[in-house]
């Protein structure tokens, strides 16, 4: 993970995220179960985006903003890994009234087919892996990943354990990591207004 | 005489070659070592006869040449009897489902973990390692080790 | 009954068939009803009792209290007990009241958890929202005492790693007080309440003889009438020296898993109160040594779940020989299949949710073959939720006409 700079903060008091600008890499390490190199999908954000032009860019970025003015919200898919389920509670609590995530027009969507967000918790464990990889395939594109907690990011405690990869981009590209053990609900809000300015600003 | 005392002096009346092998550690722990050949009746005996309807886990444990097996039974007022025994790697145990049909899952862990055989097993899906877990690899044995990359397999390095 | 009941495994998706998925639940399904079901475990695990022996003891507590993020003090607590009793350490009092009372409010916020999670699946989301709301007062009191929400640190081997303060005390009652209050509420709405009792009443059955066979613990047992409590049977931290009761339900199904978390919550409440009022001076830790001398100990606490057992073995270094650890769901778990039986598919949603399930339900497939048809379908959670609101609607169960009082902010 070499464009990111402080993926192991952990610690729920501060409210601070990651997220990476839009056209930064993010070079996924998984190998699906082979030895083989990254999967295509697993390419760098900006290396997806059709041709190398500065319009092409441009134009990608305005196809993401038409597709989100349509829709007003962005749609999340929540995904837990193997993870312990604190992360996953405060996941559910940010969109409840006391924080209300909702008031950034992001809704929780059971399909990966309706979603434009999927949002990991936990380290991934040996038996996920493939799920995962499936869910995040069936999302349209433009998709984004944001890696909720300590175990999503780095694999937090979970780290050298023997049934988990170790954070969510060791199998799919993330796009922002929201550090805390559990990450608390206002992490979690910063990390998707920081994501959302993000995107609008292209 | 405790709670504890007298289940222990009922054992080794019942089973006079127990005499030494039952400690009581505490009030509501009391720890016994049986050999395999007469571990079957002392865990009937106890499950049984004297009140011990609780099977709370089995332990595995790497001991070299054996594995051994702790047995967690305890009376529903409280009252724990860890009942330790031991068998050479690749002998087989019988599986305690008959008597606790909740029991067969801390078996499966056994199986999995530690490459332990067990007899006797219902038909049912393997715990808790995936579908997918190399043959032979059991992750609790001592001189397994994970690789650094935590994947599992022994020697492989995913990324 | 079909003579030819086979269990066809569809993997979800088209795009990779090879990819197969192990489904969690596999439904054998006659008409609407459920004939059996098997159960396929282990996505989380993780490897954490390999991990505890290649760390330290006090590594082990950070890394054991995130077993589960919702019984996180429940397995920091074991696991110091068990090392605290092999090491032979005589942890001061005010630390195991400190354990206790932090031990309770955990419970409190589980139990309300659950209560948003269980109007979640059967469609009445209002009481997700207020019963969370409610929650929120327990998590700023946790975060006030301990410096988080969750995963505490609360725990050292030997006692505490924070005191209470005579500042923390009013709020801790003050929060008791609103809780109470909101709580006689939930139990009201439970004991009256016609739609919540049609829906959960006769669900999920499960008789005692089966709680006993089969393992289950917790609310999970006692709403069979199994009059099993560690708390009271096996006392640790300061159990011993407050007085509770241990609730007990005959209804046997969902009914009584919710009574019995109700039931509780007003205990842990009073027990909060006489620990705040008795709690004793003096330090809240005791020395502990790096090294712990060779010995095995088996501690046992009662989680909100249900029993949480943890061996412990050491070897004379900083670090465990062994650590074993059975959580509360493991053993309810195996319970599951047999609640499901003869019972709606509309029902499994819930029945599965009121054993207070540790792990994750939302990413949970499950496969149903209609054994009269003979057709295999895959369906996720979220599908099988969504058809099992919609099917009680159709008969009459309509969470949306229910109105809730939220009652005054905490």
């Amino acid at each position: 993970m070499q464009n990111v700079s402080n993926r192991t903060a952990v610690g729920g008091g501060a409210a601070s995220s990651l997220v990476l600008p839009a056209d930064a890499g993010v070079r996924c390490a998984c190998s699906l179960g082979t030895q083989e190199k990254p999967q295509s999908d697993a390419k760098p954000v900006a290396e997806r985006v059709r041709g190398s032009s500065r319009l092409a860019r441009r134009l990608n970025i305005g196809r993401r903003l038409i597709r989100w003015g349509q829709r007003k919200s962005p749609w999340i898919l929540h995904f837990n890994t193997g993870a312990c389920n604190a992360c996953d509670i405060e996941i559910i609590a940010a969109l409840t009234p006391r924080f209300d995530l909702e008031r950034f027009g992001v809704l929780l969507k059971g399909t990966p087919r309706h979603c434009d967000v999927l949002v990991c918790s936990g380290p991934v464990t040996r038996q996920i892996r493939s799920r995962l990889v499936r869910i995040y395939e069936q999302i349209p594109e433009p998709k984004f990943v944001v890696a909720v907690g300590s175990c999503a990011s780095t694999g937090g405690v979970c780290q050298g354990l023997y049934n988990v990869l170790g954070g969510i981009d060791r199998a799919i590209p993330v796009s922002a990591y929201i550090p805390g053990c559990p990450a608390s609900p206002q992490a979690i809000l910063d990390g998707f207004v920081k994501l959302l300015g993000t995107l609008k600003e292209g | 005489m405790s709670e504890a005392e007298a289940v222990r002096v009922e054992l080794e009346v019942r089973f006079p070659y127990l005499a030494g092998a039952v400690r009581v550690q505490r009030e509501k722990r009391l720890w016994v070592e049986v050999d395999p050949a007469h571990f079957a009746e002392v865990f009937e005996t106890l499950a049984r006869k004297l009140g011990f309807t609780v099977l709370c886990t089995i332990t595995g444990l790497d001991l070299g040449a054996d594995l051994g097996f702790i047995y967690h039974l305890a009376r529903p007022a409280g009252l724990m009897a860890n009942v330790k025994t031991r068998a050479p790697k690749g002998t087989a145990i019988r599986s305690v489902s008959p008597l606790f049909p909740g029991g067969g899952i801390f078996e499966r862990e056994l199986v999995d973990l530690f490459g332990a055989r067990v007899e006797g097993l219902p038909p049912g899906a393997r715990y808790p390692l995936p579908d997918d877990w190399p043959e032979g690899e059991h992750p609790l044995l001592k001189d397994w080790q994970p690789t650094s990359a935590g994947t599992g397999e022994k020697g492989a390095d995913h990324e | 009954m079909s003579d030819k009941k086979r269990i066809v495994q569809v993997p979800i998706g088209p795009q990779h068939p090879a990819l197969k998925e192990p489904e969690s639940f596999m439904v054998d399904l006659r008409g609407e009803k459920i004939d059996a079901v098997r159960l396929r475990l282990g996505y989380n695990h993780r490897g954490i009792e390999k991990g505890c022996e290649q760390r330290t003891y006090v590594q082990d507590v950070y890394l054991v209290e995130r077993i589960c993020g919702i019984c996180s003090t429940s397995h920091s607590t074991a696991f110091v007990q068990a090392v605290e009793e092999i090491a032979g350490l005589e942890v001061p009092r005010r630390a195991l009241y400190i354990r206790t009372i932090i031990a309770e409010l955990e419970r409190i916020h589980s139990h309300l958890l659950w209560l948003g999670v269980a109007g979640h699946e059967v469609g009445f989301d209002t009481l997700l929202m207020y019963s969370w709301r409610d929650r929120e007062a327990v998590m700023d009191l946790l975060a006030l005492l301990t410096g988080n929400r969750v995963n505490y640190g609360l725990n050292t081997i030997g006692g505490v790693r924070r005191d209470i303060t005579a500042e923390e005390i009013p709020e801790i009652l003050r929060v008791m007080d609103v809780l109470e209050e909101r709580t006689t509420y939930y139990i009201k709405l439970g004991l009256e309440e016609e739609t919540l009792i049609r829906r959960l009443a006769g669900v999920g059955k499960l008789s005692k003889e089966d709680a006993v066979s089969l393992g289950a613990v917790g609310p999970t047992a006692r709403a069979s009438g199994v009059d099993r409590d560690t708390r009271r049977d096996d006392p640790y931290a300061a159990y011993g020296e407050v007085s509770f009761k241990v609730v007990t339900d005959d209804h046997c199904d969902v009914y009584g898993r919710t009574l019995v978390r109700l039931g509780e919550l007003m205990e842990s409440y009073s027990i909060v109160r006489q620990l705040v009022k008795n709690l004793p001076e003096g330090p809240i830790t005791v020395k502990a040594p790096l090294r712990i001398p060779a010995g095995e100990a088996v501690s046992r606490y009662e989680a909100p779940r249900g029993e949480d057992v943890h061996y412990v073995q050491a070897n004379g270094t900083d670090k465990p020989e062994r650590v074993k650890v059975r959580a509360p769901t493991l053993a309810n778990t195996q319970s599951v299949a047999k609640m499901l039986e003869d019972g709606y598919l509309a029902d499994l949603p819930i029945v599965v949710a009121a054993i207070d399930p540790c792990f994750s339900c939302t990413d949970r497939t499950i496969s149903v073959l209609d054994t009269k048809r003979g057709t295999p379908r895959t369906l996720t959670w979220d599908e099988l939720s969504r058809y099992g609101i919609d099917w009680h609607r159709r008969r009459g169960i309509d969470f949306s006409k229910v109105v809730l009082s939220g009652g005054a902010r905490a």
